[in-house]
């Protein structure tokens, strides 16, 4: 036990000759579509008001098929500062099939639209992806695609949809923990052509970003990982051609059984989802959403049962 | 308006107490047609009935000193020797000129607050529903969940004593 050398003062300097080796070795960077992704995870979860039942069913280790049924009001957009809600009731039969290299998924609603999706690796680095949804209303269709290349640590985008609408967006790691991107977009239909820039820093615990666009938006957010069970996230936009301002600060808590979040606003509005797994596959959710200002509340229930 | 009566009375006395007479009928009438039209508002009524209040000591006064006045006539200084006995009525006058304003006073103060106090407590009330309604939604699903984790934390640690306490029971007399 004498014979123990202390250890060598050289360990702490390693992590510095690391810190300047990597330059060459970046990580790979977050797509430019998803840079504030854990924010949105976190402060825009699915809200709905009514009914909500979804039901997988998998029949094979790559496909499965999905029948949903919603019932509840729908909110009608009105030209008035009154909300107008109709009840309505639907229900959406879907098939995934989900391959390593190839996803699609298609989604029927029973009042005729169809929603489609398709991800595939054509080569290693590009990939497609394209979604459409299909209307009977005439002129109400759309479809996008894009193309993806991923480099060693960069990553770009080309993008095209109906309507004239292109798009091209390119996302760089500058340093191990910041990426720097800027996009474009063209669309032709409404004559408008806009530009923007993203920036991202990530460390284990935090994650900031920061976008600016020339359609007249700025948003920052800033999600901390208080620990691996809770998460707090706030969200900051505005908009400085419609002087339009939104802040936003919410909480997620992934525990064993559910999974809630919560998040309050500062037009006034305090909402909360709630995951709560009650068996294996069997998932009850609630909903809540309330607008102090326009005294609008949507509350909501539901049960998602599969995987 | 008792500085106008006093010069009336000084200057004038037969035609003075005609006068009186008719002035008083006329502030009789005014006095109601004042009462009568003040209702709405309140300044109006508060200075109706100041101006009442005053009109009817004064008037009172006056009735007085006129069935009086013949009396008294005579000399100059019972106008004088009036005056103090008039500035002690007029003070008594003054004086409850001087209440009634007070009183006047208190009363817009007690409403001004009552109004204020009624606004503060709408207000507190919409903001306790506010901060209630919040709480609820954010923070008792929050709680609940929280307790349930716990709760599960403990059961899972007791399963786990009992599972050491057992296998380290049952080790030794296998070994």
């Amino acid at each position: 036990m004498a014979g123990l050398v202390p250890p060598p003062p050289t360990a702490p300097d390693t992590p510095k000759q690391n810190e300047r080796v990597d330059y060459l070795n970046l990580p790979c960077p977050i797509p430019y579509d998803e840079i504030s992704r854990e924010a949105y995870m976190s402060l825009k979860p699915e809200l709905f008001e009514g009914m909500r039942i979804d039901f997988t069913k998998g029949l094979n280790q790559k496909f499965s098929l999905s029948h949903s049924v919603t019932m509840g009001p729908t909110e009608i957009p009105s030209q008035s500062t009154e909300t107008i809600k109709i009840p309505t009731a639907q229900y959406e039969f879907g098939a995934n099939f989900l391959d390593p290299k190839l996803m699609l998924v298609g989604r029927v609603l029973t009042d005729g639209r169809l929603n489609a999706r398709v991800k595939c690796d054509l080569t290693e680095n590009l990939s497609l992806k394209a979604n459409s949804q299909l209307t009977n209303e005439p002129h109400m269709s759309h479809g996008m695609a894009s193309f993806d290349y991923k480099g060693k640590d960069f990553r770009s985008q080309f993008q095209l949809g109906n309507g004239a609408l292109f798009g091209a967006n390119y996302i760089q790691s500058v340093t191990p923990n910041l990426s720097v991107g800027g996009e474009v977009f063209w669309a032709g239909q409404h004559r408008k052509s806009g530009i923007g820039y993203a920036a991202r820093y990530n460390t284990d615990k935090m994650v900031a970003t920061g976008q600016v666009a020339s359609t007249g938006v700025v948003a920052m957010s800033y999600v901390q990982k208080v620990s691996d069970k809770v998460s707090l996230a706030s969200d900051f936009m505005y908009n400085y051609l419609s002087r339009d301002v939104t802040a936003s600060f919410g909480y997620d808590y992934i525990l064993r059984q559910c999974r809630l979040r919560g998040k309050i606003d500062s037009n006034g509005v305090a909402a909360a989802f709630l995951e709560e797994r009650l068996n294996m596959g069997l998932n009850f959710i609630l909903s809540a959403e309330i607008d102090h200002r326009k005294k609008d509340y949507k509350f909501g229930f539901g049960l998602t049962v599969g995987e | 308006m008792s500085l106008h009566f006093q010069n009336h009375k000084d200057s004038k006395r037969k035609t003075l107490t005609l006068q009186q007479r008719v002035t008083t009928c006329r502030f009789h009438s005014h006095l109601h047609k004042q009462k009568a039209k003040a209702k709405s508002r309140r300044e109006r009524e508060r200075a109706t009935t100041t101006h009442t209040e005053t009109h009817t000591h004064e008037e009172l006064f006056f009735s007085l000193s006129v069935m009086a006045s013949p009396a008294r006539k005579g000399g100059v200084s019972l106008p004088e020797r009036r005056n103090p006995k008039k500035d002690d009525g007029g003070d008594g006058v003054i004086a409850r000129i001087s209440q009634s304003q007070i009183l006047a006073r208190g009363k817009q103060v007690t409403s001004d607050a009552g109004y204020v106090a009624k606004k503060l407590l709408k207000s507190t009330g919409k903001a306790a529903w506010i901060f209630g309604t919040t709480f609820l939604i954010l923070v008792v699903p929050l709680i609940i969940e929280m307790d349930r984790e716990q709760q599960l934390t403990e059961l899972e640690l007791q399963q786990a004593n009992i599972l050491g306490t057992s296998a380290g029971g049952s080790a030794p007399p296998a070994k």
